[in-house]
């Protein structure tokens, strides 16, 4: 095949060349006219190479010499490979670069980068925009635009000025987006970072996760410490480790709590699940609400039904249709968590309690009970009972003041 | 590129070693690798050769060159190292509050 061959360590002015283009090491190519040279076939280079200019070619093989920096790729302008552009060395890339696979084994800074794919052994700079469909980066990976990608691995850290990445992350150490950032699912072992405005498919992080405002996240699974300034939006939220919101966090489906979570205005979910700590002003919950360690609120713990573990704190008023406090529960195999035991001690304390059936177990202490049914177990303690309907009481119980039936019952705070 | 702040432990290279090496699922050759890793070639041999007589990587060679390519066990030690290093990062971030 007809082509042109750039012996080492000599320098080529070129223009178009049909078929390929065979360099020695250390070569230097320049444009003879227009600033672009033309390779329709393949451009091999056996070691370094200086372009000075703008490079279009079929496909472009750079052999490495070793490490060093006499092994490197420059390209002074734009580069554009129509297909798999393969660099055993770094490259440095002024322009822009446009490929349909892009692999360089070294760091690779450069122009914006628009390329199906994209892999880099070592560090990827890219001062500008990322277009990709998978970004492979074995270092640290730096955009100074915005991007947009299927998929992205990094090794160490990742940093963007936002953008979407709607298939999978996994960035083994932090992420920073400075923009907003359209995700799908990310896992990071380190930090991650997002400002207001970002949202995404599923989230897990093992470290710090801090949402700089308003966020929305399908699913979200923080095992270290995450903040919300703001409020949160997601349809399942797992705290193993802290989360706090300082606005409302509104979940669709459930919402589970080892750890802690501190929540500044409304928690709403559909399923409640406590085995750690929750702080919030009020939680309303449209179905169930399992307390097998403390919930802290001001107005009150709504739910269709509330089951308040043995050993557990309640502070603030519950409210609920079925409302039982102090059964022994084995909520580590209700929702298949074998490692869980339960820390807390055998006393069930809660506040006033609002039901249509109230039932207060062994060990159980309430401030005032109204209920339309209401049932006291050997040795439970309550100040007030109000009931519509009937009372069931043993034969050890403490009540501060004597029961009183009603004809209606006061209105729940919640 | 500019140049690093601190000398990496010996640790920190044996994990970028690895992690080079898992982006390469077709393998991956010594220049490559020293390229993607920054030390040169005949360091590289040394910390290669040990990896992969712990079994973390594994050499397989063709006729014309040897390449290098990422085990379970090296993926194992990888997630376990970055976990761990994600919590002593966020213990050292405690530390300065104290």
């Amino acid at each position: 095949m007809p082509g042109y061959e750039v012996r080492t360590g000599t320098s080529a002015r070129l223009s178009r060349i049909e078929g390929d283009l065979k360099a020695g090491r250390k070569v230097t190519i320049k444009a003879e006219s227009g600033g672009k040279v033309v390779v329709t076939g393949e451009a091999t280079f056996e070691g370094q190479v200086t372009i000075d200019c703008d490079f279009e070619c079929g496909t472009m093989k750079v052999e490495g010499l070793g490490f060093g920096p006499g092994g490197n790729v420059t390209i002074r302008g734009n580069l554009t490979v129509h297909g798999r552009a393969d660099f055993d060395a770094s490259a440095t890339v002024d322009g822009t670069i446009s490929s349909e696979d892009l692999d360089v084994g070294g760091h690779l800074e450069s122009g914006p980068i628009d390329s199906k794919r994209v892999r880099a052994g070592g560090h990827l700079t890219v001062k500008g925009g990322l277009k990709a469909e998978t970004v492979d980066v074995g270092g640290h990976m730096k955009v100074l635009g915005g991007v947009s990608l299927q998929d992205l691995r990094v090794g160490g850290h990742a940093e963007f000025e936002g953008g979407s990445i709607l298939g999978e992350i996994r960035v083994r150490g932090h992420i920073t987006s400075k923009k907003k950032l359209d995700f799908g699912q990310l896992e990071v072992f380190g930090s991650f970072s997002l400002p207001a405005g970002s949202s995404g498919q599923r989230l897990s992080a093992l470290g710090t996760v801090r949402f700089e405002g308003d966020a929305a996240c399908k699913e979200l699974e923080v095992s270290g410490a995450a903040s919300v300034k703001g409020n949160l939006g997601a349809e399942r939220v797992e705290v193993k480790g802290k989360l706090d919101v300082s606005g409302g966090l509104r979940v669709s489906d459930r919402l589970r709590v080892y750890g802690t979570l501190d929540v500044g205005r409304v928690v709403e979910c559909e399923n409640l699940g406590v085995l750690g700590r929750l702080v919030g002003e009020s939680v309303r919950v449209g179905g169930s609400a399992d307390v097998a360690g403390e919930v802290r609120t001001t107005a009150g713990l709504k739910a269709k039904s509330v089951q308040v573990g043995r050993g557990s704190r309640v502070t603030g008023p519950i409210v609920g249709g079925e409302v039982e406090v102090g059964r022994e529960t084995d909520f580590g195999s209700m929702w298949g968590l074998p490692w869980w035991r339960s820390a807390v001690g055998s006393m069930t304390t809660v506040g006033d309690v609002y039901g249509q059936s109230v039932r207060l177990c062994q060990r159980s202490s309430a401030k005032r009970v109204y209920g339309d049914m209401v049932e006291l177990q050997d040795g439970a303690t309550a100040q007030q009972v109000t009931y519509t309907k009937g009372l069931k009481l043993p034969s050890k119980y403490s009540l501060h003041e004597p029961p009183v039936r009603t004809e209606r019952l006061p209105e729940p705070p919640l | 590129m500019g140049r690093r702040n601190s000398k990496r432990s010996k640790i920190e290279l044996y994990a970028q070693i690895l992690e080079v090496v898992t982006h390469y699922p077709e393998g991956i050759r010594i220049t490559r690798l020293s390229y993607g890793v920054r030390v040169p070639v005949d360091r590289l041999k040394l910390l290669v050769e040990k990896l992969c007589s712990l079994g973390l990587t594994r050499r397989y060679a063709d006729e014309e060159e040897t390449h290098y390519g990422s085990t379970p066990k090296g993926l194992e030690f990888l997630d376990t190292y970055f976990r761990m290093k994600g919590f002593l990062d966020e213990l050292d971030k405690g530390s300065h509050l104290q």
